[in-house]
């Protein structure tokens, strides 16, 4: 097996558990209102990997500190200061995104024109390694036996959350293992898809199941995410084009699907309902 | 449930009082008058109290306070013998509460056991499924509320008063200590309201266990309850 076939083999399968992992985590943190910490989630990523070439630390490493101290800031303003966690979360976002700016404008300048910086940005096939596809098995891993371990506690949570925790379910601790998973996801995956991209697989699935079906939205979210990524990785190789904003433009494709998908069969269900009604008269 | 005895070594059981709250005033975060004002009352166990008054009264604020979602500022509230909020969770798990606003839109999936059976998630370890006692009781739930047969229906499909029934078998499942229905009659007809509250006395009878209602309707549950709580501007107005 050559060198080229092996990293597209890695990325397919990279692509396809980020993809699967971000579509899943977007699913859950959809119904529990807190897709907007995850965009600040994402930022504070993209912060947190700026800072890296500043300061030559481990990307991924401190792209999951900032993720993390990031939700742990929103979090704490939410539950302890009673501050709403929508604008909490736009005014962190803001702040991440002037701190990335800030080290993007400080990294010295042959930084800037390098790889490693549009490597993050906007993403790179490259940036797949075997260690990476181990860290998103664990985690794939990690995401299942928790969702299988506390399904009904999960269920219950995105059934109502006030009554589950009237009724004594730890909401908070769910909740903060979701982002948890979902920063080291985005830290994971943000070389890969890049910083500004990443969001991609985190909204786009959710936003195209989420009228097709009502149940098993996490599951089908985890399938488009990861189509997404399989059919971003392709079409990038076969046409050579950025890997990052294709598989951003196959979700959006898939999305585009997903919705066209869901009126034509509500139409088809309204049309037979007017049928059936017919049928009776 | 067996955690329930080693709990007990911090409970205060004096009186056999369910709910009891001395000279207790609230707010809630942000607002500069208070909810409740020197709220002081006392329910026994094994008995069902309604809470009545005009819209305002303060009455859901009660049930919020009893589960701890509102600090007391000014007094002791103290809920199965634990002392509130520092016991709250220990509170939340010996109480089952039906909500207020519990109709379910036509799109909701989950069907009448899943709901049912969600009742009992705080209590299982993880990684376990329901044992097949637990499940069982499930079953006994939904047959007591009269919904044998619609127990693999999804929610959304069922009529008002079929989905109170549902989070009536939650309410069940959970054997509670202390039961709190907010506005239970609300969404009901008349025929649905007597029903309703014969389910009720049904359940205080089969638990022998606490029942608080929040209604300003008093006349479906009348002669079932054993204290009247009457709440008007955030107090006590009047206890018969």
């Amino acid at each position: 097996m050559n060198f080229f076939t092996l990293l597209l083999i890695e990325a397919l399968i990279a692509t396809m558990l980020a993809g699967g992992l971000c579509g899943v985590l977007g699913a859950y943190l959809r119904k529990l209102g807190l897709l907007t910490l995850c965009f600040t989630i994402a930022h504070a990523a993209l912060a947190g990997v700026s800072f890296s070439i500043l300061f030559s630390t481990p990307p991924e490493l401190t792209a999951f500190l900032f993720s993390v101290s990031a939700t742990f800031l929103v979090e704490f303003l939410y539950h302890r200061i009673g501050l709403e966690r929508e604008i909490i979360s736009m005014c962190t976002f803001s702040l991440a995104s002037a701190l990335a700016m800030i080290a993007i404008y400080m990294a010295p300048s042959t930084t800037l024109t390098s790889e490693t910086a549009s490597l993050i940005l906007w993403g790179s096939i490259l940036a797949v390694t075997p260690a990476k596809i181990v860290i998103l098995s664990i985690l794939m891993v990690t995401l299942i036996v928790y969702i299988f371990s506390f399904k009904l506690e999960l269920d219950s949570i995105l059934f109502d959350m006030k009554l589950a925790e009237a009724e004594g379910v730890n909401t908070q601790f769910h909740s903060m293992i979701l982002l948890l998973l979902a920063a080291v996801a985005i830290s994971a995956t943000l070389k890969l898809t890049g910083g500004f991209l990443v969001f991609s697989l985190l909204f786009n699935p959710v936003a195209a199941v989420e009228r097709l079906t009502y149940r098993r939205q996490q599951f089908l979210a985890g399938v488009v995410g990861g189509g997404a990524g399989i059919i971003g990785v392709v079409v990038s190789y076969v046409f050579d084009t950025p890997i990052g904003a294709t598989i951003a433009i196959a979700a959006s494709i898939l999305l585009i699907i997903g919705v066209s998908a869901s009126s034509i069969i509500e139409y088809i269900r309204q049309k037979n309902i007017i049928v059936k009604t017919n049928r009776i008269r | 449930m067996g955690e329930r005895t080693c709990e007990r070594v911090h409970r205060d059981t004096r009186d056999n009082i369910a709910v009891y709250l001395e000279n207790v005033t609230t707010a809630y975060p942000r607002c500069t008058d208070p909810a409740l004002q020197e709220v002081s009352l006392s329910i026994e166990e094994s008995s069902i109290a309604l809470v009545t008054g005009p819209n305002g009264a303060g009455k859901t604020t009660l049930l919020e306070l009893i589960l701890g979602f509102l600090r007391p500022l000014v007094g002791t509230v103290r809920i199965l013998g634990y002392r509130i909020p520092e016991h709250v969770r220990k509170v939340r798990l010996l109480s089952s509460y039906l909500m207020q606003d519990f109709m379910r839109g036509p799109n909701e999936t989950y069907t009448v056991k899943q709901v049912v059976s969600m009742g009992l998630a705080p209590y299982k370890p993880p990684i376990r499924s329901l044992s097949d006692k637990e499940k069982k009781r499930v079953i006994e739930a939904i047959a007591t509320v009269g919904l044998l047969g619609l127990e693999d229906r999804p929610i959304g499909t069922l009529s008002g008063g079929q989905q109170q029934r549902v989070f009536l078998a939650r309410v069940l499942v959970r054997q509670p200590k202390l039961i709190l229905l907010d506005e239970p009659f609300s969404s009901l007809d008349r025929e649905g309201r007597i029903e309703c509250s014969e389910l009720i006395n049904k359940i205080k009878t089969k638990l022998n266990t606490t029942i608080v209602v929040v209604s300003h309707d008093k006349k479906p549950i009348l002669k079932y309850v054993d204290k009247i709580i009457e709440m008007e501007n955030g107090r006590v107005a009047r206890i018969k």
